[in-house]
């Protein structure tokens, strides 16, 4: 057991990007409920300004790990810092963390400007002073004409940005969300992404945020670490996680990929030599996952990444099959060919010139070797 | 069958008229009648919102298996006759009683205390029967209530007192209005009980009643009552169906 | 495992975990006496049912049947159960029928005065029952005489009529909500495939409210079984139900027989409410919870 700093209550830092202590910090998170370990050696930091995402299947872990840093479960071992100070032992109350919950847990009992106003009661502010604080926030979020409704009388949508509002009032060191968009249908859901990626930038703040959903967690994240069964997949910029997944079960997770099972026969730095089950060679990236490991391997490549290729043309890995099926999506068209005894999907932007190939046609498809990711074949 | 008993009382009332009330008036006992019952009903009243509060509360937290077990003790005393309550009172409070009894054999007291025929054991007779009637309001209204405001109310700043009084109580206010007006008015209706576990000054309306029907039979007089004792009621039973039930807050 | 010193203010803070579990702790400590309260008088009875003693002792000196032999041979006591039983059988049948009935033609679309109807059907619950006590009285005693001096007052079936009464609300509250749970759906199907009205209540309806009418019946029953006020206005030398001879008893001659008396109307209840929850609590969720519906509409049930 070591000791870390004796001090005071967590105080605030100035909120610059790229400061070296961490606006949060989880370090080696464990937790277990009599039994099987349900968070394992969970370690994480959000930056100051920055958005972080947790981002997994229920049950992953993610918000357990959320509410670790809320202060509402403990952790068996490990240590969060705020601010660099760790935070075990504090009570949610004392760690100024502004949090919206899913299904936002609104006080139904107050009118919207009391529930935003509430914090600043509890700390002692004067009732002039923070329904003035209370009403300008509201105003921020776009909610000032709704200021003395009960949340009961707004929808969805304004709710959402009262619990947010309310989770901004009393400056927290930091916002967490925990699935806040959960319950909202698709279209609503899109703009208020929007909205908080917006209050995100415009008040500077760190953000720790919770979904399940990958297009969510793409389109508002700066990093977003991938859980599953309690541990940390991946953690990485969007573009890092899409085109350099470390896993098969990342590159399956965001996005659509086509896996194709493999052996390496021989590394060369990043890269490595494998065959494909038709005994055919290619060339390929070597993912995190496959670095050390021995044994079976997937290529992943995303279906856009995948080309026809008429015989004259060149590519690093080339693989022959069956045109299967064609569908048209407006935005893109949507090819499925029966190659290697697997169907392999392939996208084509709607502006694409097509190649002349009929459903029961030969095809040739091509990649190149740096879209190709070789991974740890997963049960 | 259902109207007509009561068309038939205020029939007779109105044949009583002003000599009932005239009896009614110069009895004086009347007086130490209707306070019995407000001073009793309300003290019950009390006790058992404290009492059904904070069994509802426990139950609300409670989960599951301890959720159920905490429903089926409160529901117990449904399930036992009045009659069998009260008789069940005599035998826990008398003189050589299961408490004084035990208080003895632990050497708390020598000479056992009077604790039956006597306010107090009419007041522990009619909280018992009247608890699962103040707990099942205050439930009804804790039940929808999202556990994660009370985490909600934490991460804003709040410490268990502040939660309590600012965010719990406020939103179980209703319940506990309407499981206060629902005791009181079946407290200020007991007949049984004030008689069995009560002293003589401790009879209730109800028994002033059965007083002018059967022995001094002149149910003009015990009708004038009843109806007076009905419009009463009427007005508690009004102001209980007005109390905001589940569900005020609309949808959230 | 890194563990970190609390700031000074903190420093009394229990760890997150710790405190909830002492939270749980103080809660059941809280609750026991609580629960006690509730239990015992519901079990103190019997042990002196049991009791060798001629007198009602704490604790019984030794265990015998003696005192259920003479509570059996006991004309007064039989006659009594006589009475409770065949009364509460009558207010069974009788308030499942009407309120049933009642149920289904106030059940479908809002009609004008439905309200007040409702409202009529409800009302023993919100009038103290002395009152409905002495207003039955009253009521029986003028029948009676209409009826060419037919004696109804003091009999067995003036107290089944008068309890009746009390029991129909209970009836029509679980029925409605057995009813409101029916599928129209179902009943249009039925009809399209050539459903007449007997089949209709035959294979629609009836399979829908079954475990309703069984419960809404030992409703009824419970309610008449335990029910002393009416039953004490009402009655007479060959219509003493249980309650009322015990409620004189208490007064007047205090002995262990009222034990006995007590256990078989707390084993009847236990039976009834037993065959509530397996019979009808599991399998159908129309039925509401035997109390949970009751209080949001009923005061006073005999007290």
């Amino acid at each position: 057991m070591t000791k870390t700093e004796t001090a005071e209550s967590p105080t605030k830092r100035p909120q610059t990007a790229g400061d070296e202590v961490p606006a949060i910090e989880g370090r080696h998170l464990s937790k277990s409920y009599d039994g099987p370990l349900v968070l394992d050696d969970v370690s994480f930091a959000v930056q100051h300004g920055e958005f972080v995402t947790l981002l997994g299947p229920s049950g992953s872990g993610k918000t357990t790990t959320m509410m670790m840093v809320a202060g509402f479960e403990r952790p068996t071992s490990g240590d969060i810092l705020v601010e660099g100070k760790s935070v075990i032992g504090v009570p949610p109350k004392r760690r100024n963390l502004g949090i919206v919950f899913q299904s936002y847990a609104l006080f139904p009992h107050m009118t919207v400007v009391d529930n935003v106003a509430f914090a600043l009661m509890l700390r002692g502010m004067e009732k002039k002073e923070r329904r003035r604080r209370a009403g300008e926030m509201l105003e921020r979020v776009g909610l000032g004409q709704f200021a003395d409704r009960k949340p009961g009388q707004l929808s969805g949508g304004q709710q959402q940005r009262v619990a947010v509002a309310r989770a901004l009032v009393f400056d927290p060191d930091a916002l967490l969300f925990d699935e806040p968009l959960g319950a909202l249908d698709k279209r609503l859901r899109d703009q208020l992404q929007v909205e908080i990626k917006e209050i995100h930038q415009r008040m500077n703040i760190s953000v720790l945020y919770v979904t399940h959903d990958q297009s969510e967690a793409m389109m508002m994240s700066d990093r977003i670490a991938v859980m599953r069964d309690g541990r940390i997949e991946q953690i990485g910029s969007p573009e890092d996680l899409y085109s350099h997944p470390a896993t098969a079960f990342v590159a399956t997770f965001l996005g659509e990929t086509n896996l194709l099972p493999c052996s390496i026969t021989g590394r060369s730095g990043e890269y490595a030599t494998v065959t494909l089950e038709d005994g055919g060679r290619a060339e390929a990236h070597l993912g995190a996952s496959a670095r050390s490991h021995q044994g079976d391997c997937v290529l992943s490549v995303r279906p856009e990444r995948v080309q026809i290729v008429t015989d004259g043309e060149t590519a690093d890995c080339r693989i022959s099959g069956t045109l299967r099926d064609h569908t048209y999506l407006g935005s893109m068209h949507r090819l499925t060919v029966d190659a290697l005894g697997r169907d392999m999907v392939l996208t084509l932007p709607d502006s694409a010139e097509l190649p002349s190939v009929r459903p029961g046609d030969q095809v040739k498809l091509g990649w190149s070797r740096a879209d190709a990711q070789i991974l740890a074949k997963e049960a | 069958m259902l109207v007509w008993p009561l068309v038939e009382l205020l029939q007779a009332a109105i044949q009583g008229g002003g000599t009932s009330f005239d009896k009614l008036q110069n009895n004086p006992t009347t007086g130490l009648i209707v306070k019995n019952t407000l001073v009793i009903s309300a003290w019950t009243m009390l006790i058992v919102v404290v009492l059904g509060y904070f069994l509802a509360f426990c139950a609300w937290r409670a989960k599951g298996a301890q959720r159920a077990l905490i429903i089926a003790f409160v529901l117990l005393p449904f399930w036992t006759g009045v009659l069998v309550k009260n008789f069940a009172w005599t035998i826990i409070l008398q003189e050589h009683g299961v408490v004084n009894t035990v208080l003895k054999s632990l050497h708390i007291i020598d000479d056992p205390l009077t604790l039956l025929h006597n306010r107090f054991a009419v007041i522990v007779g009619m909280a018992h029967y009247c608890l699962p009637y103040a707990f099942f309001p205050i439930f009804a209204v804790m039940i929808p209530l999202d556990p994660r405001i009370e985490r909600a109310a934490e991460s804003l700043g709040a410490s268990r007192w502040r939660l309590a009084r600012h965010v719990i109580f406020p939103l179980t206010f209703s319940g506990i209005l309407a499981s206060a007006l629902l005791t009181f008015i079946i407290s200020a209706g007991f007949f049984i009980t004030p008689v069995i576990l009560g002293s003589p000054s401790d009879r209730m309306i109800a028994n002033m009643i059965d007083q002018y029907q059967s022995q001094f039979v002149d149910l003009n007089t015990a009708s004038l009552l009843a109806m007076l004792v009905t419009a009463a009621f009427s007005v508690l039973v009004l102001l209980y169906n007005r109390v905001p039930k589940e569900g005020q807050y609309g949808n959230l | 495992m890194a563990i970190s010193e609390a700031a000074p203010e903190l420093a009394g803070t229990r760890p997150r975990t710790l405190s909830v579990n002492w939270t749980k702790i103080v809660m059941w400590v809280a609750l026991a006496p609580v629960f006690v309260y509730l239990v015992l008088p519901s079990l103190i009875v019997i042990p002196i049912a049991f009791t060798s003693s001629k007198v009602i002792e704490w604790p019984p000196p030794s265990l015998s049947l003696d005192t259920f032999g003479k509570f059996f041979a006991d004309d007064a006591w039989t006659s009594a159960i006589a009475s409770s039983f065949l009364i509460a059988l009558i207010v069974m049948v009788v308030a499942t029928i009407v309120g049933t009935l009642a149920a289904i033609g106030l059940s479908g679309k809002p009609f004008l005065g439905r309200g007040v109807l409702v409202g009529v059907i409800l009302m023993p619950l919100a009038i103290p029952v002395v009152v409905l006590g002495l207003g039955d009285f009253a009521f029986l005693a003028r029948a009676g005489r209409m009826l060419n001096g037919l004696q109804l007052v003091g009999t067995r079936p003036g107290i089944a009529v008068a309890q009746s009464v009390l029991a129909v609300p209970f009836v029509y509250v679980v029925m409605s909500a057995a009813l409101a749970g029916l599928n129209p759906q179902l009943v249009r199907s039925a009809q399209s495939l050539g459903a007449g009205t007997w089949s209709l209540f035959l294979h629609v309806y009836f399979p829908a409210v079954k475990m309703g009418l069984i419960a809404s019946a030992l409703f009824a029953f419970i309610v008449s079984f335990d029910e002393p006020v009416v039953a004490y206005f009402l009655q007479g030398p060959d219509a003493m139900t249980l309650p009322v001879k015990m409620y004189t008893d208490i007064q007047y001659n205090l002995t262990p027989l009222i034990a006995v008396s007590s256990t078989i109307l707390l084993a009847v209840s236990t039976t009834i409410f037993v065959a509530l929850m397996l019979f009808v609590g599991r399998r159908s969720k129309a039925v509401p919870l035997p109390g949970a519906a009751i209080p949001t509409t009923s005061s006073s049930s005999g007290n």
